[in-house]
């Protein structure tokens, strides 16, 4: 296990230092979640975002995501989000709204989840703009048929975001743990490969760790 | 940023350490179970693969054995001691008497508005020599066991879809009813 994950932030590291337009840093995310009733979750999230590589080395902060959604289950897989999040970056304050829609299917010992999305950028002075996103991500247990407590799981995560412009793939491989049958926490990279249409192809490699709570 | 920091760290030691029913799955190599346990599972000689496991709960431990067998997916369930449980097998409804799944389709709109069946087991109880001829082509009437049905429902009852674990009697009689926690997949949608 520890020889296959050496060798993968090796190969990472190899590909993305290598490459021009290129940024790294570290992405700490919490959510958490409320339950409102049985078809009614209210989930809000802080993340904050902070830079190590943007052409060399450096520690900036660089931005902050407030975000608050509805999550209506209507069925037992299935859900719709309406949120709102507010994103701080240096002087300026973007809004965005945006539309999920959920579902998530067991197999034998693993869970795929499915997301598409739809948000809407709000900008003062600037023109209102769009944006689409699909999402597949799979879970599996590192021993048994599912994730107990006090277990360890992977996730991988593929997803890709279309603005009506330009393509951009994020793959999200993370190793998470489940702490209690409340709470859950996840490491991992978020590998952002942008501008794949329009080029200079980007490449964006942040570190994430996001702790799930469940109240 | 402190203050944050800190209501979190009190919420997450609160959450780790509160009180919760303790329930664990785990694989485990085949030597780790008990000897009465493999001693059947070796005596039936199944060619394919076999996956152990332990389940333990607040009521006990138990150990799983499962694999493939002439194309059906069984489970076979000992205690703590090896000794014999249950041996499940996982069939299509399609695959069972007419008559049973008329009596079981009747008996489960009853309970629900709207239903789908998600999963089929026969279960057979016995002694472990009769039990061990539900794994040769052997006609049911020659097997001196116990059969039921452990049938996994998607259900509606009062607008809330939900998953149910129901047991039927070899007759497709209604015995019990158990209904599934949802699970949380918050990291698979958020």
């Amino acid at each position: 296990m520890k020889t296959y994950l050496l060798i993968f932030f090796f190969f990472t590291s190899l590909i993305v230092f290598s490459q021009k337009n290129f940024d790294a840093g570290f992405l700490p995310k919490v959510v958490l979640s409320k339950k409102l009733s049985n078809q009614i979750k209210w989930v809000n999230s802080l993340e904050s975002r902070t830079i190590f590589y943007d052409e060399e080395y450096q520690f900036t902060h660089s931005l902050v995501d407030i975000s608050s959604i509805l999550s209506f289950k209507t069925d037992l897989n299935q859900s719709f989000n309406f949120g709102y999040i507010l994103r701080f970056r240096n002087e300026e304050t973007i809004h965005r709204t945006f539309q999920h829609y959920n579902f998530v299917n067991q197999f034998s010992s693993l869970k795929m989840g499915q997301r598409f999305a739809f948000e809407q950028f709000y900008q003062s002075n600037k023109q209102t703009t769009f944006r689409t996103r699909y999402r597949v991500s799979f879970e599996k247990p590192l021993n048994g048929e599912k994730t107990d407590v006090k277990e360890f799981y992977i996730k991988l995560g593929n997803e890709y975001l279309y603005d009506f412009e330009d393509l951009e793939i994020r793959l999200t491989p993370y190793l998470g743990y489940r702490a209690s049958k409340k709470d859950r926490i996840e490491f991992g990279l978020d590998y952002r490969i942008g501008n794949t249409i329009n080029n200079p192809i980007e490449n964006d490699i942040w570190f994430r760790v996001t702790w799930y709570i469940s109240l | 940023m402190k203050k944050i920091l800190l209501i979190l760290l009190l919420i997450f030691s609160g959450l780790a350490t509160s009180q919760q029913k303790f329930e664990k799955e785990y694989r485990i190599k085949q030597n780790e179970a008990p000897q009465n346990s493999i001693d059947f599972i070796n005596n039936i000689n199944f060619k394919n693969k076999i996956k152990w496991y332990v389940e333990e709960s607040n009521d006990g431990k138990s150990f799983e054995a499962k694999t493939c067998h002439l194309k059906y997916f069984y489970s076979i369930e000992f205690n703590e001691q090896g000794n014999l449980i249950d041996v499940e097998k996982k069939v299509r409804l399609q695959e069972l008497s007419k008559e049973v799944q008329q009596k079981l389709k009747k008996e489960i709109s009853k309970r629900f508005k709207k239903f789908k069946f998600k999963k089929i087991q026969i279960q057979y109880k016995g002694l472990k020599s009769e039990v061990n001829k539900v794994f040769q082509n052997i006609s049911r009437d020659q097997i001196k066991v116990r059969v039921f049905y452990e049938i996994i429902v998607k259900g509606k009852k009062d607008k809330q879809h939900a998953l149910y674990e129901m047991t039927f009697d070899e007759k497709g009689n209604f015995l019990k009813e158990l209904k599934f926690k949802s699970s949380n997949s918050l990291n698979l949608e958020f």
